[in-house]
């Protein structure tokens, strides 16, 4: 080759790499032109279908004890084939075969009829993969190095021959590179945290890019509404006003869900423990986009989190957060996957059972048993929904108990929001079940608490027989009976103003096993209810305890009871209380606050007239406590 | 405890015992009034204990209204000890209110106090006071219905004993008629041996309890329990009938006792 030869040819190399090469860092993005070319030749998905070639709606589960594949048909309701192979990754769905990971560095791909292994293959490009795809036919995956290699490659596109295994282009880039997703001819690659590659899987070049200029973008799907991509915040439809890059000028869509929901809207591409089934998969968010107008279908989303699913209004709100539809709870088992087919939910718990869910009102529309140690399932079921006769929608309410209820104490958040959202529903029985739950022995103490406030919040007067049939059980050894909720209903009928729970009360004040927590709010209740009754025991559990140093950390209560003889008390409590704040055995925080109580309080009967300055004048004199003793010598 | 607050309060005693013994050997109950509502808590204390052995309506009444005015812990015990040795039916009300109060201390004292009483109406409030959480509460109130053979107490005791609190035994043996015997029999195997060889025998024991027949059935029940107290009830038994008289509890006892010793 002539000298002028060799230059020519190594400057066309350097021009190719600084222009056009995929994921070269200086390829143009958010460029129109681009992406209209990019999407030219290609269409979503026109309906939901699965993708295998036989058009079954199938699921590949993937089990434990023994370690194996079960292909199962959902349509057929049976099982297709068994292959006993020790799974370590996501099973990604073809025209005729399926490809899973086996070990940490090895592809098999396998006869989607039979379950027969085809052909093997060892992953390169990187350490680790991040997932793999395929366009129905052929294989691509993204492999990355923990550390950068030595000619800088941080992460390889591969693409394989779905025939052979044998490689079809293999292309290498500096920066990150995400899991790819792949529909028809185009491949959607998560490049440099912030982009989108979409790359010609027929020369592996890229065609277009996408940057956000707000967000991470993590993931991409093709759906009938569309390619959709996001990060965490939402999701993007693809189309000409992703060129903008900012969430405002696209088509972003997001629900709005409670603050404890993670808002996982698709898998993270970057994390490579994504590539297999993780927790991640069974605390999600199932949704589909409405194909006619930007929004949700159905106008809801759905919260997966373990063995709770939880539909949400994305359009209509609730006073304080979204509206909740409904409810499902899988009994006592976690489902490890589930799934969004367009027409139904399909979920498969840990025990092998499959259920799928009238994705309108979360009744069970067909359930089948496999008695199986499920570890995580994939589907190939879009368009799946089971020929059954629509089931009566449960009540939302009983829904929520039945989640409160779950004895699995891992769920605490999940229960804090049934049980709020069990206290925003109308009806009579609400209340009844809120006292069961605060009256239940061993509830959670963060739900306990909550749903007594919950019981206080909703003031109602109705419940007033419940919350005072709920203080009648008292502590007896004998007949190992305890008290419950006492605080929970002294706080609910003191905000009640009910007078009938004085009696009740009263006795629970006396109680030595009542909480000196409770005892506070029975003091507050009695209170507010305003009844004269009250005084004599108020006196009387001022004396007894008025001495006492165990109350010196605890003289809340003491002091409380002061203020109350104050609101109710005439006169004669008055000269009592000021007994009590000059005797020397009584404990300093009362005597403390009793000084500045009963000051304050002549002050405002001075303001009022001023009639009480003969008191005034004997309570600051030694005398009074001698007066007082004798008041009490008489009793 | 350090030593120097020990010798304070024995100086202390030293010093103020005299004060009260004189003031109680006066009858000077208006003294010791003024030290039992005074500032000075020991003095206070042993005002209590004189006042506790004058049988005086003034004395009662002294103490029953430091109670009523309310006092600091260590002073109510000693009032409640007081009114223990005044044994007047008058402080019943009031010594309920104080089987209730949150310091377990005094509820016992307190119900001390009740069941030096001689009257009916001690009996409910140390009936509820079985129900108490405390084990040394209920302990205590067992004992005292045991103590006064209260068989309107057999019920409770018996529940007690069935809710694993084996401090009932004594007291329900005392109390213990011919159905408990059953019952507790019944209960062999369900309760520590023990217990239920303490209630046995000690209704075994009892001159009261019979006819033969049902002692020979306490006999058969005490020899299906196995360890010491068991045996050692029987052997009790047999000694306690006089030699020329024939029982066939005895007899029985007797049987099984040979059968133990092999």
């Amino acid at each position: 080759m002539s000298r002028y030869a060799w230059i020519t040819a190594l400057l066309l190399s350097v021009c190719a790499g600084c222009g056009v090469s995929a994921f070269s860092p200086s390829f143009r993005d958010n460029n129109l032109d681009d992406l209209n070319g990019a999407l030219a030749s290609t269409r979503p998905p026109a309906d939901y279908a699965p993708a295998n070639g036989a058009a079954k709606p199938m699921v590949f589960m993937v089990t434990s004890d023994p370690a194996a594949i079960v292909a199962f048909d959902l349509e057929g309701g049976k099982e297709v084939w068994r292959a006993q192979t020790d799974v370590t990754s996501k099973v990604v769905v073809g025209k005729r075969q399926i490809f899973h990971r086996v070990g940490k560095g090895r592809l098999v791909a396998r006869a989607l009829s039979s379950g027969s292994k085809l052909w093997e293959h060892t992953i390169t490009g990187g350490d680790r993969m991040l997932g793999m795809t395929t366009d129905g036919v052929d294989l691509y995956y993204v492999s990355e190095f923990v550390k950068r290699a030595a000619d800088g490659t941080a992460a390889t596109l591969v693409a394989l021959k779905g025939s052979n295994g044998g490689k079809k282009f293999v292309r290498k880039s500096k920066g990150r590179l995400g899991a790819p997703t792949a529909h028809s001819d185009r491949l959607f690659v998560p490049l440099r945290s912030q982009s989108l590659a979409l790359v010609d899987t027929r020369t592996g070049e890229e065609v277009a890019r996408i940057r956000s200029k707000e967000e991470m973008l993590l993931w991409a799907r093709p759906t009938p509404a569309g390619f959709l991509y996001g990060g965490k915040s939402g999701v993007y439809k693809l189309n000409d006003k992703s060129i903008s890059g900012s969430k405002e000028e696209s088509t972003f869509l997001a629900a709005t869900l409670p603050s404890s929901v993670r808002p996982v809207y698709w898998w993270d591409g970057y994390n490579a423990a994504l590539a297999g089934y993780t927790a991640y998969d069974r605390n999600r968010l199932l949704w589909q986009l409405d194909s006619k107008k930007d929004g949700f279908q159905d106008d809801t989303i759905y919260v997966h989190n373990y063995r709770f699913f939880f539909a949400f209004d994305t359009v209509k709100k609730a006073a304080d957060g979204p509206k909740l539809k409904w409810v499902y709870s899988f009994p006592r088992r976690d489902v490890v996957a589930s799934t969004h087919t367009g027409k139904a939910l399909v979920l498969v718990a840990d025990n092998g059972t499959i259920v799928t869910l009238d994705p309108a009102t979360g009744s069970p529309l067909k359930q089948l048993q496999l008695d199986l140690k499920v570890k995580g399932a994939s589907f190939d079921a879009q368009g799946y929904i089971p020929a059954a006769g629509k089931p009566a929608s449960p009540d939302l309410r009983e829904s929520l108990t039945q989640v409160i209820w779950d004895p699995d104490r891992r769920f605490g958040a999940v229960k804090l929001f049934a049980v709020e959202q069990l206290s925003r529903l109308p009806g009579d029985r609400v209340s009844a079940d809120l006292v069961k739950i605060v009256t239940r022995e061993g509830i959670d103490p963060a739900v306990y608490k909550r749903a007594g406030q919950m019981i206080v919040d909703r003031h109602d007067a109705k419940a007033v027989p419940l919350y005072i049939e709920t203080l009648k059980p008292r502590y007896d050894f004998l007949e190992d009976t305890r008290a419950m909720a006492v605080d929970i209903m002294a706080r609910a009928l003191g905000d009640l103003k009910a007078k009938q729970a004085v009696g009740p009360l009263l006795a629970h004040l006396k109680d030595p096993e009542t909480p000196i927590s409770a005892v506070e709010e029975i003091v507050k209740a009695l209170i507010s209810v305003d009844d004269k009754s009250v005084v004599t025991p108020f006196r009387d559990w001022l004396l007894y305890y008025r001495a006492d140093p165990s109350f010196k950390d605890a003289s809340l209560v003491l002091n409380l009871i002061a203020d109350g003889l104050m609101k109710l008390g005439g006169e004669e409590e008055r000269q009592l209380l000021r007994f009590v704040q000059n005797d020397s055995q009584t404990i300093k925080p009362l005597r403390t606050y009793l000084a500045e109580a009963l000051k304050r309080s002549q002050a405002t009967a001075g303001q009022e007239g001023g009639a009480a300055d003969a008191g005034k004048k004997q309570g600051s004199s030694p005398a009074a406590a001698d007066k007082g003793k004798q008041a009490g010598a008489t009793k | 405890m350090s030593r120097v607050p020990c010798s304070i309060t024995m100086l202390a005693l030293v010093l103020l015992l005299p004060c009260a013994a004189q003031a109680q050997m006066t009858g000077n109950v208006e003294k010791l009034k003024a030290d039992l509502y005074g500032d000075n808590l020991d003095r206070a204390v042993a005002a209590a204990s004189a006042l506790g052995s004058l049988k005086q309506a003034r004395a009662l009444d002294a103490l029953m209204a430091s109670l009523q005015l309310g006092t600091p812990p260590k002073l109510t015990s000693a009032v409640l000890e007081a009114l223990e040795l005044q044994k007047s039916p008058e402080s019943i009300p009031l010594l309920d209110h104080y089987a209730k109060h949150r310091r377990q201390e005094i509820r016992g004292g307190a119900l001390k106090a009740l069941g030096a009483i001689e009257s009916k109406k001690v009996v409910p409030i140390l009936l509820d006071a079985l129900s108490d959480s405390n084990p040394m509460i209920r302990a205590q109130a067992a004992r005292i219905l045991g103590d006064r053979k209260e068989r309107i107490a057999e019920r409770h005791l018996l529940k007690m004993m069935r809710r694993k609190d084996t401090s009932a035994a004594v007291p329900l043996g005392t109390v213990g008629g011919a159905q408990t015997a059953l019952n507790l029999g019944e209960m062999i195997g369900d309760l520590p041996g023990a217990a239920l060889a303490s209630a046995l025998g000690t209704m075994l024991l009892r001159k009261d309890f019979g006819p033969d027949p049902l002692r020979t059935e306490v006999v058969k029940a005490l020899g299906r329990i196995r360890g010491k107290e068991a045996t050692s009830y029987l052997a009790e038994y047999v000694a306690s009938v006089p030699p020329h008289e024939r029982r066939p509890s005895k007899n029985w006892a007797k049987l099984i006792l040979e059968k133990r010793k092999q």
